[in-house]
């Protein structure tokens, strides 16, 4: 099976029934063992989600109700848990760390690095575009659940409904490419977003008014790649590289 | 673009449904809103063009079978079949002409720009089989208008309306625009002629379940139709569900499942990637 159980539940939702609003606290810390989450939300179903290995979660449809999620760790560790509701055509979902036993924390990051020069920023453009690059010769090697964010109904209905309205006032600002793809044909801010550097294929990037919001390796199913969109749907600054 | 799940029985051709002189008429002689459909591809006449080992494009990594049948539920339950990303879309339509080898290209790109969300616009294979053959209703292969495509791209209705032969639409402005849609990638073994450029079942079979249509030729149909998903007709037992070029009124939506000796393509091309316009 290429999908966890509870990972299978979430297919369960479709983009027509996705999201107001679901808190979790920051951070949950716990012993080893079972372990519940509650969410706060509007929303009649919860469905949870631990994209960490190590943090197992009971299926929702065995469970009388969602919003607690009862989860197993038998091993010390931090483990991210995704509580994902949906209501009349937005998604929402929130994420909380589970401690689980004794971790010790997190070491303070890199000094950032002070701004240079750095590469031309791309043209802003109004409103969400998102391109997503692939290679179609190697598009049989793509995960299940790769192929299901690239060919998928479920991201290309969330792309139709969040991203802007194209020159023609019909076709959104989605692109889904070859990366080899000639793109001289399309406007400027494809051919830039697709001149940008990138270390791999497939790819994402993110655009809204402030620039290029995120850019990074392709999630590897629906419900991640849905759940980083969704964080960028109301887009924030250029984000420099 | 989106469409309705359709709950209609698949209309299915194989050997044993083609007994049915029903079914034999829809798929030889098809009466559609009036109209006597065209095939046009011309079968291989082996005394002149003998049978060859083809050796398979080297590049495409088989799925194995014992693969398929997963991936096919995988692609239903994601909705990510090449029928999916289709939706709405209508077929084409090739009116009475000989031209089903320049629309079968022509549906394939189609769909990849349905893959890549361009921005729709209907396609006009008549305009390549139109300059391939200097305006005459002839037959062809797969093989030659994806060659076409390659060198100069496909027009849309907007410069070379749907089903006209007329010359007066042969411009430089035509195929200035038609440029924008070259096909830049496929699979096609190039040192073959065209007319003797195919790839086995197993190869359609991995190109549709990893989202790549190929346009395949038949000659016991004497016709070359869009190859757009792989389907499980029964556990174990595989085919292609077409998409035809007789509009979206013949069987299926334009649609139909070939089965066992009728899903052998005699000619087949896979059409990966095209221009961005």
């Amino acid at each position: 099976m290429r999908y966890a159980a509870s990972v299978a539940i979430l297919l369960l939702f479709t983009v027509g029934g996705w999201a107001q609003e679901v808190k979790l606290p920051p951070e949950v810390k716990a012993e080893p063992g079972m372990i519940l989450v509650k969410a706060e939300t509007d929303c009649s179903t919860v469905a949870w989600w631990a994209p960490d290995g190590g943090l197992q979660v009971i299926p929702a449809d065995l469970l009388k109700n969602t919003m607690t999620a009862v989860c197993f760790a038998i091993k010390p560790g931090r483990y991210r848990l995704v509580a994902m509701v949906a209501k009349e055509g937005k998604p929402a979902y929130a994420v909380t760390t589970v401690i689980v036993g004794e971790v010790p924390p997190i070491p303070p990051g890199p000094e950032p690095e002070p701004p240079g020069p750095g590469p031309k920023p791309p043209t802003p453009v109004s409103g969400l575009h998102v391109l997503i690059l692939f290679e179609s010769g190697d598009a049989g090697k793509l995960s299940a659940g790769q192929q299901g964010v690239i060919y998928g109904k479920q991201v290309r209905d969330w792309l139709n409904a969040n991203t802007a309205l194209g020159p023609d006032n019909k076709t959104r600002a989605w692109r889904i490419w070859d990366k080899d793809v000639d793109a001289s044909g399309e406007a400027k801010i494809w051919q830039d977003l697709l001149a940008r550097k990138r270390t791999g294929v497939p790819w994402i990037i993110i655009a809204g008014s402030g620039g290029v919001a995120y850019e990074g390796p392709l999630l590897s199913n629906v419900q991640e790649t849905i759940a980083l969109l969704s964080k960028y749907s109301t887009t924030k600054a250029i984000h420099h590289r | 673009m989106t469409s309705k799940k359709n709950t209609a029985k698949p209309f299915i051709i194989d050997d044993e449904s083609l007994t049915d002189p029903t079914v034999k008429d829809k798929v030889f002689c098809p009466i559609i809103n009036g109209e006597a459909k065209g095939h046009g591809l011309v079968p291989r006449d082996y005394s002149i063009y003998p049978a060859e080992m083809f050796a398979p494009p080297s590049e495409i990594n088989l799925i194995p079978q014992s693969e398929w049948s997963s991936r096919l539920k995988e692609q239903e339950q994601n909705n990510s079949r090449l029928s999916d990303v289709r939706g709405s879309i209508p077929s084409l339509d090739q009116n009475g002409q000989g031209y089903c080898w320049a629309y079968s290209t022509g549906s394939c790109l189609t769909l990849i720009r349905a893959i890549n969300n361009q921005p729709y616009v209907r396609l006009s294979p008549h305009g390549v089989a139109c300059k391939i053959k200097n305006f005459r209703d002839e037959g062809g292969w797969c093989g030659l208008s994806a060659k076409f495509s390659r060198e100069n791209g496909y027009p849309t209705v907007l410069t070379w309306p749907e089903k006209s032969m007329s010359r007066q639409h042969d411009t430089a402005a035509t195929w200035q625009d038609a440029a924008k849609r070259k096909v830049t990638e496929d699979w096609v073994d190039l040192t073959r002629d065209v007319y003797d450029q195919n790839l086995t079942f197993d190869q359609v079979a991995t190109c549709l379940l990893s989202g790549i249509p190929c346009a395949v030729d038949f000659n016991w149909w004497s016709h070359s139709v869009c190859g757009m998903d792989l389907v499980e007709v029964e556990a174990g037992s595989f085919g292609l569900r077409i998409w035809n070029s007789w509009s979206d009124s013949w069987e299926d939506r334009g649609t139909g499942i070939l089965r066992g000796s009728k899903a052998i393509p005699n000619g087949a091309v896979a059409i990966r990637v095209a221009g961005a316009a």
